[in-house]
């Protein structure tokens, strides 16, 4: 087997690896709404999240194709990629271990930017590509969605304000398994997306595929299965934070948040805008807190979670840097991928596993 | 870079009309889809409220706009898929 090939295979490995802990970390988007509000139970709940997220992988590949061509120069090595895979896993593994819905979709961006500014300098990154399509649409889908949440639960209780409360609890708790099901089904399409847009790209570094390839199918199924078997294990603590921290819900607030954030990465993702599900359906829980009453919403917790935002970018870049650096120490070979990766599986079975037992809190 | 120069970049950068069309897109479908199963839940709990006091027709009247209203929701969840596909 050729070096490169083996670099690719360990690139392909390390995306899914992604993505698994992109299903892993954002379960919480998803779920956390409709269990908080007891609208149903928390294994169902990420038990039908993870199958609608797989569904939703097959959906579109507008995303796949804006990560592939519009983030980094296409003809970047393979070790430029799987070093970004390696910023955007840790980050995302610090800040599950926090407890901070942070985006994973940044890190993910953030990582490659920083691995192939480290590799090839500004040249390589596609700076247009990156404002017009990653950050402009990072600060205003959480708006809108926060908007939407707003003004939805204030027309719902409009609505029905007068009527008996426990059957409308009912109702809305039915609703969110509707509303529940169209974001679990919208988070798939954006988010498996992404990881299918990376290997696309190793596939075309490595001389596999021609530029501007189609993703193969293979890629599309294996991308689905990875994020759905993160999201089937779930992320409690990022749960517990967007669940019961943020705003304490009732079932229509929840009904809101939930289709406000599934109609932003729906319309988002048929554009191609790689959005952060995260900030999205925090933008709706926020904005279905706020449409209540402003002071529902726990502002110093959403506090944390805008920090944790705006360092994802930055942080998962230096850690994709850096570990493109140290890459390069074992040469242009398979070598440093290989150490690189034999130490983060170390690490994972010494620190984290034993503490992926954390069990549901919310019941 | 001035935050003036920035946004002209931005400006110049950015589909705006994508953005633009995404985000009225999303807020339409967003506030439709609550307001219908909201009206639906009305329709459900009045029509069984005048059911308890007897009154059939308005309480048939009141199923009518819950089942008009569901379908219209699910309808509206069902357009989002779609227009996804296309």
């Amino acid at each position: 087997m050729m070096d490169g090939d083996l670099v690719l295979i360990i690139v392909v490995v390390t995306a899914l690896a992604f993505d698994f802990t992109n299903g892993f970390h954002d379960t919480a988007n998803v779920v956390a709404t409709s269990i908080s509000t007891r609208a149903v139970a928390p294994r169902t709940a990420v038990g039908i999240a993870a199958i609608l997220n797989f569904a939703g992988a097959f959906i579109s590949l507008e995303v796949a194709a804006t990560v592939a061509g519009d983030v980094v120069r296409e003809g970047i090595s393979p070790t430029v990629i799987y070093a970004g895979l390696i910023g955007a896993i840790s980050w995302n593994l610090t800040t599950w271990w926090l407890g901070l819905p942070s985006s994973s979709s940044h890190a993910l961006i953030g990582g490659v930017v920083g691995a192939t500014l480290a590799a090839a300098g500004t040249d390589a990154v596609l700076g247009e590509g990156i404002l017009a399509k990653v950050l402009i649409p990072a600060i205003v889908a959480p708006i809108v969605a926060f908007l939407i949440g707003g003004l939805a639960v204030m027309i719902a209780y409009r609505i029905v304000g007068r009527l008996r409360p426990g059957p409308v609890t009912r109702g809305f708790r039915i609703g969110q398994l509707l509303s529940g099901g169209m974001l679990a089904l919208a988070h798939g399409t954006n988010d498996a997306q992404k990881t299918m847009g990376v290997i696309l790209l190793a596939l075309i570094a490595n001389g596999n595929l021609p530029p501007g390839s189609e993703v193969p199918l293979w890629v599309v199924i294996a991308a689905a299965s990875a994020i759905a078997l993160g999201t089937y294990t779930g992320g409690w603590r990022i749960i517990r934070t967007m669940g019961s921290r943020v705003i304490s819900m009732d079932a229509a607030q929840g009904f809101s948040a939930q289709g406000a954030g599934a109609a932003v990465i729906l319309a988002s993702s048929h554009y191609g805008f790689p959005l952060s599900t995260t900030h999205v359906i925090s933008g709706g829980v926020m904005g279905a807190g706020a449409g209540k009453r402003i002071s529902a919403v726990r502002w110093g917790v959403a506090g944390s979670m805008l920090v944790a935002w705006l360092l994802t970018l930055p942080a998962a870049a230096s850690i994709g840097a850096l570990a493109y650096l140290i890459t390069e120490l074992f040469g242009d070979g398979a070598l440093g991928p290989i150490v690189i990766s034999g130490c983060l599986i170390v690490g994972l079975a010494g620190f984290l596993i034993p503490r992926l037992r954390d069990r549901p809190a919310i019941a | 870079m001035s935050p003036v120069d920035a946004i002209i970049l931005s400006a110049s950068v950015v589909d705006t009309k994508a953005l633009l069309d995404s985000t009225v897109a999303a807020l339409v479908s967003g506030l439709a889809v609550t307001v219908a199963f909201s009206i639906a839940i009305y329709g459900v709990v009045r029509c069984s409220d005048l059911r308890g006091e007897h009154r059939p027709l308005a309480a048939a009247a009141a199923a009518a706009v819950a089942v008009v209203a569901g379908l219209a929701s699910l309808a509206g969840m069902a357009l989002g898929i779609t227009v996804m596909i296309s």
